[in-house]
């Protein structure tokens, strides 16, 4: 008699523990099947939203990961969009409260010299990464190190770029 | 090309993902793979932009949305991640192929597509690594070599296409050098012509029966509402009576979590905006006198920020188009003139303190423009942006930042180089202002860095901004030429930042694209850090574009560059007067 109560005591144990860790789960919001990710179109301001299916994610940073990843890589190579130098990819990301940090590769210095295309590609990042719940700002990083600006660029990044700076 | 650390799994193989010979044999396909520690996912960007995601312990993979079952799971070993080698593989068109002793990626043409399109017949192709084939062309037939690529597509296929009556594809070589050539046989009166699709990635051959092949159809130019005549400025700002305007277009796109109304008015028109308070979600603006030929609009708005947008005709004398919105909670409204119309941008930014109403003009002609002081309006209300006062120490002088210079030479073309442009027109503009009794100070006089040579970044940014506000000046101009990575972008942007550069871009940019003649990529909000760094009112303008044809050609020209300086210095007029003339001390 007492073994089937500490029996029935540890499987209530049992499901109360396991509802804890899917509530805990849900409760980062992040937990889903796609994702919107967006494209700057080349008029250089309209944000085109898309929405791409990824793999069951269940932390924040492996979502940030992703959207960072598929917004530089940016849409299919038949939509006319303003898209990052050739090459740049998403190395890591970290999340800090609520400012994504995303450390690009370095091709991301290689653009041609114009706002135009600067402002269009972290404008796309920007937009992608503040849409998902609990992010609202984006910190720069090239090859592992900060920056204030890109060589020869125009935007300020010493700061957390946030949707309100366009 | 060999792997390091490989170890056999089921019937593939594990590779991690910091393997030297995977990271190699990536790049060479054009992709590029990242994880970290902790990461749940491992991602490769493909060359053709699409994602490809595997997930730790999931044995489903993601290739640009289509999910594959892979031979098995990623899992974590000696702290790297092993994946699934030839899944992977498969994913970017490299065929694992086995000649018994070792397994071969071989890379793959992987698409022919055939479009008939009335009388031409379009033949697409795509591989694993961007491929130029060698090309036979004979009466009859087109023959391309794809020389590297081996192919699993179907050998011979019979059509009806126009001009086009056959296609055959043939495998050669060995699977380490592999060709597969490809056999088009047309009739022998067919034009044959390579053209340029919409995706770069893909080759395309275009067969027309009767010789002439179509121009290649070619992404649609953004949307320009209103065709604009380039026309010459008045010496003087004119207001033209309100009543003949005509909203001819809404043009309505989502920008996130709101939206950007644009309305195209032909005509001279006052307006007015009010927000309603109790709740403050309701707001609306009057461009009075005019009527509305586009289709009216009464439509629920699907963005956080926006939750509703009408527009239509107030039978009131004189007759009004009204434009509403309910925002979703007290968002911060911008209204925004252009050449051709009115902007009305709502980017989804909460506000503490709205203000409740303002008015302006739009139109050919028009002043539009209030001046960088709010005014009192006959209502009382204020101007139509809330602008933070500033006060400048040296209310006559005006900074002039001529763009990049030194180290740095910004963009370039064939024949120009951005630095030497921007530092002709800042010298053009200077010698404008100083004849209208402006103080001036250049950021730089000659092609060299401000700060120092070789500088950082910011150093060198910082160093602009430093010589404007350490002067205490009224206004500062930052002069630059835009680029793209390809010709297409053209036009002319003028950039703030703060509220309050707001009307001094807007009058700046009002005077300078009818002058010029470019296409008007509008007023545009950026946080560029030589205008966030200011404590001025300032403006960057991109005059034109170094990257497009058109706009290269008309930089060539001193007269254009004469045009520019003109341009701005008749929008420092609209906005500040003249410093002998309005300007009162202390402003």
């Amino acid at each position: 008699m007492r073994s089937s109560r500490v029996f029935f005591l540890l499987l209530l144990l049992a499901v109360v523990a396991a509802a804890w860790w899917w509530s805990s789960q849900k409760k980062q919001g992040i937990v889903g099947d796609t994702v919107t990710v967006y494209y700057t179109k080349t008029d250089g301001t309209t944000e085109v939203p898309w929405t791409i299916s990824m793999g069951p994610a269940r932390d924040l940073k492996s979502v940030v990961f992703y959207a960072a990843t598929q917004a530089v890589a940016g849409p299919a190579a038949n939509i006319d969009a303003i898209r990052f130098p050739t090459g740049t990819h998403v190395r890591g990301v970290n999340v800090e409260g609520t400012i994504a940090d995303v450390d690009l590769s370095g091709q991301v210095k290689s653009a041609s010299g114009g706002s135009f295309g600067e402002s269009g590609e972290f404008k796309s990042l920007v937009w992608t990464l503040t849409k998902i719940p609990g992010i609202d700002g984006v910190r720069v990083l090239v090859d592992g190190m900060r920056l204030d600006a890109l060589p020869g660029g125009h935007l300020e990044l010493d700061r957390p770029l946030k949707r309100s700076d366009w | 090309m060999s792997f390091q650390h490989i170890e056999p799994n089921k019937d593939d193989f594990g590779v991690p993902v910091g393997d030297p010979g995977l990271q190699k044999l990536l790049s060479r396909m054009g992709a590029s793979i990242a994880w970290q520690p902790g990461q749940q996912y491992v991602l490769i960007t493909a060359a053709d932009h699409r994602v490809i995601s595997f997930t730790i312990g999931d044995p489903r993979f993601n290739a640009g949305s289509v999910f594959t079952q892979a031979s098995f799971a990623p899992y974590t070993s000696r702290g790297d991640v092993y994946l699934p080698l030839e899944s992977l593989a498969r994913s970017i068109n490299l065929a694992p192929l086995n000649d018994g002793n070792e397994v071969i990626l071989q890379p793959q043409l992987t698409l022919l597509d055939v479009r008939s399109d009335g009388d031409k017949t379009t033949v697409s192709f795509r591989g694993a690594v961007l491929a130029s084939p060698r090309v036979r062309a004979e009466a009859d037939r087109l023959v391309l070599e794809f020389t590297g690529l081996g192919s699993a597509l179907q050998a011979s296929r019979k059509l009806s296409s126009a001009g086009v009556s056959e296609i055959n594809v043939a495998v050669s070589g060995t699977m380490r050098n592999p060709t597969t050539t490809v056999n088009i046989v047309h009739a022998r009166n067919v034009a044959v012509e390579r053209v340029a699709g919409s995706d770069p990635s893909e080759v395309q051959y275009a067969f027309s029966p009767h010789g002439e092949i179509a121009t290649p159809h070619l992404p649609p130019a953004p949307p320009v509402l209103v065709p604009r005549a380039a026309s010459t400025p008045q010496s003087e700002p004119t207001l033209t009576p309100a009543g003949a305007a005509s909203v001819t277009a809404v043009d309505v796109t989502p920008n996130g979590s709101g939206i950007t109304v644009r309305l195209a008015i032909t005509g001279s028109a006052n307006y007015e905006w009010h927000r309603l308070p109790q709740p403050d979600t309701r707001w609306y603006l009057d461009i009075k006198g005019a009527s509305l030929t586009a289709a009216a609009r009464d439509e629920p708005e699907d963005t956080d920020a926006v939750k509703s947008l009408r527009v239509r005709q107030l039978a009131n004398a004189p007759p009004t188009v009204r434009v509403a919105l309910t925002l979703d909670s007290k968002k911060r409204v911008d209204i925004i003139p252009f050449a051709g119309g009115l902007t009305v941008n709502v980017p989804g930014e909460d506000i503490a303190d709205a203000t409740r109403s303002g008015n302006g003009t739009i139109g050919s002609g028009a002043r539009a423009y209030t001046p960088a002081l709010p005014l009192a309006s006959p209502s009382g209300a204020k101007s139509t942006v809330n602008i933070a006062p500033y006060r400048a120490p040296n209310p006559h002088l005006i900074v002039i930042d001529p763009g990049h210079g030194g180290s740095d030479p910004g963009a370039h073309n064939a024949t120009t180089v951005e630095k030497d442009l921007n530092l002709d027109v800042s010298q053009r503009l200077r010698s404008l202002l100083v004849a209208r009794g402006w103080i001036v100070q250049m950021t730089r006089t000659a092609d060299a860095d401000v700060y120092g040579r070789n500088a950082s970044d910011r150093n060198e940014l910082q160093a602009r901004c430093d010589i404007a506000n350490a002067a205490g000046a009224r206004i500062f101009i930052s002069m630059h030429t835009n680029s793209y990575v390809n010709s297409s972008p053209s036009g002319t942007t003028t950039y703030y930042y703060k509220s309050q550069d707001l009307p001094l871009a807007q009058a700046i940019h009002h005077r300078l694209v009818p002058l010029l003649g470019t296409k008007d990529d509008g007023v545009v909000k950026n946080r560029f850090y030589v205008i966030a760094h200011t404590t001025m009112p300032a403006v960057l303008i991109e005059t034109a574009f170094l990257s497009n044809p058109n706009d290269a050609e008309l930089l060539r020209s001193a007269d254009f560059l004469q045009r520019i300086a003109q341009g701005v210095a008749d929008g420092v007029r609209d906005y500040a007067g003249s410093p002998a003339g309005t300007l009162r001390p202390g402003r």
